[in-house]
């Protein structure tokens, strides 16, 4: 983690959530944001898509609306 | 080895026993805090307990049935749960500094269900500060030991509900998964645990920590177990906008159907990447078991998106845990524990877009399963806890931070089920080499708990998975 990415995030909270973290309380939670970063880099989502398809979607799994599958 | 007595028996034979009298409501109940006075302790999975007022519960039990008065099919059987399910008048921790002393004006809908089946409420049970953890571990009260070895951990964050079921300290309990939290536990103890459908049990009054994540089901000790008590919680609840109005179909009915004929999908990809090879060999010899039963094995390729679905269901969880924790990291940031903290400050942190990107991608995940697994099976397989059952010093990320890759694999198998809603049960598939438990689960399609039940009651008729008790001195 740079020092501009961590003084970045020190700033953010401080002045956004009135949060205030030592530079080195970030060093894992900024990692944390890194990895999610990287495990969705290759995830092309639809332009269409929106959350509360996942819904819809579970309705139709339901047993009673198998249909042919 | 101390005999657990009455308390050893299923909660579908003690409920019977009470039913038929054969036993008493107080008979039962005095075998249970029996067993939690003398392992309680020991096992640190006691946030509270009255003993006085658990006599009096069922002495009014015993005194209903006398009067001909049966409340329902838990009539008198005394369960314990996490202590996050509030009830009005009563404390309920959740396993923090900051909500110690918190007494909350309401009941949850689960234990007012519980409640009106007939079920006594003895004890609350210690779980991972604020439900966020997978391993048990708690730098508050301390972490909850493992029956099987008391020097390894139960799984989290239903640590305590885990232990206390496994030990016979009661006869079932509920616990809350967000991200593996009731079948992480189950595995690692010995029992089963059933995380419900998404929508099919009512979260209301009961400690958040994700609300687009979290899920109540229960650890028992049978398959029947299990079915008794989500007959019990499950259905609508108006008091939760995100419960399913669907009809609860009759789960005991489902138990003897058998497997022949059911379609179980055997991953070829994903699911065992970071497991040990001998909870592998385990997980693996219970297909042996479902094929000898006439169950019909398809080897199939995972979908790659699930690959997204372990990390963005942690996202998930630290966004919306840290907006339920905003103004307590504010105020009281040095009450909480430093795991429980590192796991919320990256809440702080994340982008809105990625947050949302990560919702957007359930929809896909889910999409990609039900062509890739569910066209072509009812169910799929695969293992749970991903290692044998480690050390409670050994696998403390608060003193050995390396650890913390560790604990994200601990989700690998459990979290995409968080991530996409669907129902997912724990099963017993016996011991690895350290004599510790391990498990594996079955997934099925939306609301089909039933068939879920169905495989898992035959695959325990078969083996008696649940039947070994833990060797307490």
């Amino acid at each position: 983690m740079t020092t501009q990415e961590t003084e970045t995030a020190r700033a953010w909270l401080a002045d956004s959530l009135g949060l205030e973290f030592a530079p080195e309380a970030l060093q894992g939670p900024l990692a944390a944001v890194r990895q999610a970063r990287e495990a969705t880099a290759g995830a092309r989502l639809p332009f269409e898509a929106e959350p509360s398809a996942v819904e819809r979607l579970r309705e139709d799994l339901a047993p009673e609306r198998r249909g042919d599958e | 080895m101390s005999e657990p007595g009455l308390a050893g028996l299923t909660l579908s034979a003690a409920a019977a026993a009470i039913a038929a009298k054969d036993a008493s409501s107080r008979e039962v109940t005095e075998a249970c805090l029996t067993r939690f006075a003398r392992h309680g302790a020991a096992l640190n999975c006691v946030a509270g307990l009255d003993p006085e007022a658990a006599l009096a519960a069922a002495d009014a039990a015993d005194a209903e049935l006398a009067a001909g008065r049966r409340r329902g099919p838990l009539h008198g059987v005394p369960l314990a749960h996490k202590d996050m399910f509030y009830r009005a008048g009563r404390e309920s921790a959740c396993g923090s500094r900051i909500r110690a002393g918190f007494v909350p004006r309401e009941t949850a809908t689960v234990l007012q269900r519980l409640d009106a089946a007939g079920a006594l409420d003895i004890a609350r049970l210690n779980m991972v500060e604020f439900a966020l953890g997978t391993t048990g571990h708690n730098e508050i009260v301390g972490a909850v030991r493992n029956p099987w070895n008391p020097a390894h951990i139960t799984g989290g964050s239903s640590s305590g509900s885990a232990a206390a079921v496994a030990a016979r300290l009661a006869f079932g309990a509920l616990g809350s998964d967000t991200g593996g939290s009731i079948r992480l536990p189950a595995s690692c103890c010995g029992l089963i645990g059933l995380k419900p459908t998404y929508g099919r049990v009512s979260r209301h009054a009961c400690m958040p920590l994700s609300f687009t994540l979290d899920h109540i089901g229960p650890l028992t000790r049978s398959v029947a177990d299990a079915a008794l008590m989500l007959q019990a919680i499950a259905g609508r609840d108006d008091q939760d906008p995100t419960s399913s109005a669907r009809p609860v179909p009759d789960y005991r009915a489902a138990l003897e159907g058998g497997v022949k004929g059911l379609r179980i999908a055997v991953p070829e990809t994903f699911f065992y990447d970071p497991v040990d090879d001998s909870v592998a060999r385990s997980v693996r010899a219970s297909l042996e078991v479902f094929a000898a039963l006439g169950a019909e094995l398809v080897p199939l390729e995972m979908p790659e998106e699930i690959a997204f679905a372990n990390r963005l269901n942690m996202l998930i969880i630290a966004v919306e845990g840290a907006s339920f924790h905003a103004d307590w990291l504010r105020e009281r940031r040095d009450d909480y524990g430093r795991q429980t903290l590192g796991r919320l400050l990256p809440g702080l942190l994340h982008p809105a877009q990625q947050y949302l990107a990560a919702m957007k991608l359930r929809a896909v995940v889910l999409a990609r399963l039900k062509e890739a697994v569910f066209a072509r099976a009812d169910l799929l397989h695969t293992p749970v806890f991903p290692y044998e059952v480690p050390e409670i010093e050994a696998s403390d990320v608060a003193v050995n931070p390396g650890f913390l890759e560790y604990l994200a694999g601990t989700g690998h198998c459990v979290r995409p089920f968080n991530y996409t809603g669907l129902p997912a049960i724990s099963v017993p598939a016996g011991r690895t080499a350290n004599g510790l438990p391990t498990g594996f689960q079955l997934v099925g399609r939306s609301f089909d708990e039933p068939t879920l039940l169905r495989a898992a009651a035959a695959y325990e008729r078969e083996t008696g998975c649940c039947a070994p008790v833990p060797p307490l001195t």
